[in-house]
């Protein structure tokens, strides 16, 4: 899957920031390629959040990525689970 | 475009200070990540007196001896309470199990351990075995692909009639032949905890090395 443009990263934040019962959230293998769309899927997780397990696999992690899983960890007092295996791939 | 560089090494920093300020994760998994062993090493430090973290896997992640000095660093802090480590695939030899042993002699929470597919060999089971003598937490090991001759494994056998904790012991697919794995099996006549193990893929035990594993388990 690919992200290339804004909209698509906040509307998914969106839907996870507004439902009601998901707990846990997996990102795997998408293409972060607009530089702010993985910043705005995460961006409700900063936030007072449900979401206890977060796996975020496959992605390919920039300063942006790191910061924003920085963020998520200081900022989240809910999440128990976090997987980010496979973020750095040789052959990317 | 300097930003596009992936760069896990400044993301392994940022993660190990945010996890001083967070207190509630439970699991980390950062498995199959290239990771530099200066900035591993300094992720480690970060993270001592972190309690929260219960199971932390970092298989496949380039950790060899010279990080794990600094992981038993944080493994030695009184206040860790994790209790799953997975440190398979990576690049620990004799010279890490030694320090990994030693400084875990006084850890009372780890209770599963995974050094699968490491580069283990011989003169560190003499420290584990140590190890496991005195432990009491620790129930199930994983020590399958490795490289352990019969030296190793001999040493390692010293540890079966003294631990009453250890439950599941993976020794498949290593490199120990006969010689070594008889003193084992007359060890585990004696053995008083294990309930699993695995000694499957290991080409050069023969069936008379079987007879005797099974006489002994007889006797256990």
């Amino acid at each position: 899957m690919m992200f290339d443009s804004d909209h698509q990263g906040r509307s998914l934040g969106q839907a996870i920031g507004m439902s009601g019962s998901l707990k846990e959230v997996a990102i795997e293998f998408v293409d972060f390629q607009h530089p702010t769309s993985f910043y705005q899927t995460c961006l409700p997780l900063m936030k007072k959040s449900r979401i206890v397990n977060l796996r975020i696999r496959g992605v390919l992690f920039t300063t942006l990525e790191s910061k924003t899983l920085q963020l998520i960890l200081m900022n989240n007092k809910q999440l128990h689970t976090l997987d980010f295996s496979e973020c750095i791939d040789d052959s990317r | 475009m300097d930003n596009m560089v992936p760069d896990l090494s400044n993301c392994i920093v940022e993660l190990g200070e945010a996890l001083k300020v967070n207190k509630k994760l439970g699991e980390l998994s950062m498995r199959n990540n290239k990771i530099k062993a200066g900035v591993y090493g300094t992720f480690f430090l970060t993270l001592c007196g972190n309690k929260s973290l219960k199971k932390l896997n970092v298989s496949k992640t380039d950790l060899n001896d010279k990080v794990v000095q600094s992981l038993v660093e944080f493994m030695q802090e009184g206040t860790t309470r994790i209790n799953d480590l997975d440190l398979s695939r990576n690049l620990i030899s004799d010279t890490g199990l030694k320090m990994l042993a030693n400084g875990f002699h006084d850890n009372k929470s780890l209770v599963r351990l995974n050094l699968e597919m490491n580069l283990l060999k011989g003169e560190g089971f003499m420290h584990l075995a140590d190890y496991l003598v005195c432990n009491k937490s620790l129930t199930w090991l994983n020590l399958s692909g490795n490289r352990i001759n019969n030296e190793g494994l001999v040493h390692l056998s010293s540890f079966l009639e003294r631990n009453e904790t250890l439950t599941h012991l993976d020794i498949s697919k290593n490199s120990f032949s006969d010689a070594g794995f008889d003193v084992f099996a007359q060890h585990m006549a004696r053995s008083a905890g294990l309930t699993h193990l695995d000694i499957s893929r290991n080409r050069d035990i023969n069936e008379v090395s079987l007879i005797t594993l099974a006489i002994a388990l007889s006797k256990n």
